[in-house]
């Protein structure tokens, strides 16, 4: 492609984007990140995945995202690298413990977890203050999965495969819980939804639900039967609720294909969805799905493309059916140059804006946006 | 050597003629009459207060009476060709002299005026007898024509070019013919709720300067809806068919950040004649704003970035073909995007110069080639911006020697301006603006300014922020004495 026929694509999105997004943002990091997570109601933290030699960074979003009313007397808007670490590793998964300045991340290859603090007003160095090393039960490839409780207290979930799930006390590693388990499943997604119950997904579609506070064994929820083609692997995602029992889950597979179950019935499908993205060559850390905090039954999906796809699963019957898309971010496949296709690797649903989103590509780009619902036929 | 359109006039009468300051000077102009009587002479100044009396000559006597001809040009006249001739064998008295604006000639004694148009010179007229295109307000004429001996107030003068009536232009007897504002009630239109384009901002720029008292509605012209053969001479036959007519592809729709609707054509088309008008006032008046104006992103065959209908280049082409030979006009565009349908529309033309400054990474990425190009970086304060526009517009003009400068005084290179990426204040586009209009108004080229882009969701703040240009030519008007 041209220099020039690049430049007017862009300059055609710019003003298309004018009209479909209320705010967005972009940022450029010098090396892509696969992980974005909250630290604030302002600030994420993000962080390479090379070899060797990463930098973990905590960005704070640009200000005029967040002054509604006052758009016009904010000109902040820019990203601004707030506090800034290196690491030897990639990071592969990275939490936040809320309330706290405390870091986990996990490399993708070691069971080992490091620990971080982030650092207060003094300083803008992420220190790494310790690790929660570990053994794994048998030999596995992938990563750990970390998941913190929304309590503020040093604990970390974390384990690759369905029996070696643990809670660990982060200052002395001791274990806390361990998830009662036999089979090896390699995890696809960790979860708390509550102070003390938790979700572990596999990938092979089964899901255990347990609570920390009792040594009884997990509730185990099968995958759905695969409708479409069959599936290599699942993840999965659950809506936090006043009752953690009565969760919505939903599972994506391989082959796009989405399911919406209801804990409290969890063999049957509520909603199904087949998703219209090019799956060849995609593997299960390349995607993510992620329910709304404030908009119920709307969901994102990234990682087949460059593009983050949002629905509104509501609309979605127990028959397998095309889904059409509630919204479509396309910024990160119009932004990247021809010559390499970016894909997204991560996004995250702000916690309490309704509509805001962040997402992180291949190419190192970071968008946050907030985009115009033109569903209900308002223009 | 800098002033040569003066060509043709007395030397004393060309320095007495400063550009910027008070344009007649009764001492010269008696100099070269020395047989006008002083109350007549008192007279038309009086009469022509408020216009720049350029010069005063007596005709002839013929039986003892006396007619009195009033040049009345604008002081930024472009070419003075032809000195006076007196045609004295004709009875009439009648004077004729070719200007390129235009004069109007009275004779009282012989109830005919003349008109005369550009360039060209005419022999007396009846104009009762030839019904020119705008034959409004017939009783001014009358009431002037009944008198025999007294020049009465002239309460209109027509402009007749030769190709079309634009305006009738109100002559005031008391000093306060301030800045004329260009405005038209139609320069909105509904658009879809919560559309990104804030067109509520042109009745609310006119509606804070009248609430502020910087002008009053006195001062406010109103243009014509502009005719698809004067948007012809820019943009192309088939895309004017089909943006009148409603047959504009979604996807070129797209682009323009607008859908269609016949509120929009005519909005666009009514801003386009704004800006025309406020060229051709200028070039009489010396200094005019428009309300609205700055569609530089339309090229011939296409709209984009929320322009459909490029006004600055209808307006440049209609103050360049109505008079001969061609004007030459600068566009200075100021708004932090290119002018870039600007620049390609007049990138083989010698006789119009475009000058754009604007920030490299705001829309559009792909640029034009204007004349002068400056692209500055993200985040440029006002000091900067400004020496920027201090190295480059002198020089432009005392080269390129324009006979109009149309001034594009986009709001958007604002720190809060939502689209925009650079960082001036209010200050700093007040001292913009008047630098430009200073600059140009001193060495005597008259200027047209549009409000060009701004983009806020305070409708409020972004008009006052547009009107920082009317409020900063206001105080040019003041100083210039014009």
């Amino acid at each position: 492609m041209e220099e020039s026929e690049f430049e007017d694509i862009l300059d055609d999105w710019f003003i298309e984007s004018l009209k479909t997004y209320k705010d967005l943002h972009v940022y450029q990091l010098e090396h892509p990140t696969q992980v974005i997570e909250w630290t604030s109601g302002k600030t994420v933290c993000v962080a390479g995945c090379r070899p060797s030699k990463n930098e973990i960074l905590e960005l704070r979003l640009p200000l005029k995202l967040f002054a509604d009313e006052n758009k016009g007397l904010c000109a902040e808007r820019d990203f601004k690298v707030v506090h800034g670490g290196f690491t030897d590793v990639p990071v592969h998964c990275l939490r936040h413990i809320p309330g706290t300045r405390c870091l986990v991340t996990s490399d993708g290859v070691s069971a080992h977890l490091q620990v971080w603090d982030l650092g207060g007003d003094d300083s803008d160095v992420i220190r790494r203050t310790g690790s929660v090393s570990r053994r794994r039960r048998s030999h596995t490839e992938g990563g750990t999965r970390i998941a913190a409780p929304p309590t503020s207290l040093p604990q970390i979930l974390h384990g690759a495969q369905s029996c070696d799930v643990r809670l660990s006390q982060l200052t002395s590693g001791q274990t806390l819980y361990d998830l009662e388990c036999d089979s090896a499943d390699p995890l696809s997604s960790l979860l708390f939804l509550s102070g003390d119950v938790f979700l572990a997904g596999c990938s092979n579609g089964n899901i255990y639900f347990a609570d920390t506070r009792t040594s009884a064994a997990p509730q185990l929820s099968p995958p759905p039967a695969s409708l479409g083609e069959s599936a290599l692997w699942w993840t999965a995602d659950a809506s936090a609720g006043p009752d953690p029992y009565s969760s919505r889950v939903v599972r994506l597979s391989s082959s796009a294909e989405v399911v919406v179950t209801d804990m409290r019935n969890p063999g049957v499908a509520v909603g199904r969805a087949q998703l219209d993205v090019a799956t060849r060559g995609c593997s299960l850390d390349d995607v993510t799905l992620s329910w709304s905090p404030v908009l119920k039954d709307c969901l994102a999906v990234s990682g087949f493309s460059g593009n983050v796809l949002v629905f509104n699963s509501s609309l979605w019957g127990a028959e397998l059916q095309e889904a059409r898309p509630l919204f479509e971010h396309r910024g990160h496949t119009v932004s990247s140059s021809a010559r390499s296709d970016a894909l997204v690797t991560s996004h995250v649903w702000h916690p309490d804006r309704a509509r805001t989103l962040l997402s992180a590509a291949s190419d190192g780009s970071v968008h946050v946006w907030d985009w115009v619902d033109h569903s209900d036929g308002a223009t | 050597m800098t002033t040569p359109r003066y060509r043709g006039f007395s030397p004393a009468l060309a320095k007495s003629n400063r550009m910027g300051g008070v344009l007649w000077s009764a001492a010269a102009a008696d100099s070269f009459l020395p047989v006008v009587p002083p109350s007549v002479l008192a007279l038309a100044k009086r009469c022509w207060a408020g216009i720049h009396v350029f010069h005063v000559s007596l005709l002839c006597r013929t039986k003892g009476r006396v007619g009195l001809s009033v040049f009345v040009a604008a002081r930024f006249v472009g070419q003075c060709t032809a000195p006076i001739r007196k045609i004295p064998s004709i009875p009439q008295m009648f004077c004729v002299i070719t200007y390129s604006l235009y004069t109007l000639t009275v004779s009282p004694s012989d109830e005919r005026v003349v008109t005369v148009g550009r360039g060209q010179h005419h022999s007396n007229t009846d104009i009762r007898q030839q019904p020119g295109p705008q034959q409004k307000k017939p009783s001014a004429h009358e009431q002037l024509l009944s008198k025999q001996t007294d020049i009465h107030v002239i309460n209109s003068l027509y402009c007749v070019t030769e190709r079309q009536c634009f305006h009738e232009e109100t002559v005031r007897r008391d000093d306060s013919s301030g800045l004329p504002v260009i405005h038209h009630r139609h320069y909105v239109c509904d658009l879809p709720p919560k559309h990104r384009f804030p067109i509520d901002k042109f009745p609310r720029v006119l509606h804070f300067l009248i609430q502020d008292q910087v002008i009053t509605h006195k001062q406010v012209w109103v243009p014509e809806i502009a005719s698809t053969e004067l948007l012809s001479c820019v943009h192309t036959e088939e895309y004017l068919d089909n943006f009148i007519h409603g047959k504009t592809s979604e996807k070129d729709q797209r682009r323009t950040g607008f859908s269609w609707s016949e509120g929009l054509v005519r909005r666009c088309r009514y801003e386009t004649g704004g800006t025309v008008l406020a060229a051709n006032v200028a070039l009489q008046r010396g200094l005019t704003c428009s309300t609205a104006g700055g569609t530089h992103h339309a090229f011939p065959s296409y709209g984009s970035g929320f322009c459909l209908l490029n006004d600055l280049a209808v307006a440049a082409k209609s103050v360049m073909n109505n008079s001969s030979p061609k004007r030459k006009v600068l566009i200075v565009d100021l708004d932090v995007h290119q002018g870039d349908g600007t620049a390609f529309i007049f990138k083989d033309e010698p006789c119009v110069f475009t000058f754009s400054v604007h920030c490299g990474k705001n829309f559009p990425l792909r640029k034009q080639q204007s004349d002068l190009d400056v692209s500055v970086e993200d985040g440029l304060e006002d000091k900067e911006y400004l020496s920027i526009v201090e190295a480059h517009l002198p020089w432009v003009l005392d080269t390129f020697h324009p006979d109009l400068v149309l001034y594009d005084a986009g709001v958007d290179p604002h720190r809060d301006d939502e689209l925009g990426r650079l960082h001036l204040t209010d200050q700093g586009l007040r001292e913009r603006d008047l630098y430009v209009m200073r600059t140009a108004v001193s060495r005597g080229v008259p200027v047209a300014a549009v409000i060009g882009g701004g983009y806020s969701r305070d409708i409020d703040k972004l008009a006052l922020r547009h009107s920082i240009v009317h409020r900063a030519a206001t105080q040019v008007w003041r100083e210039c004495g014009l």
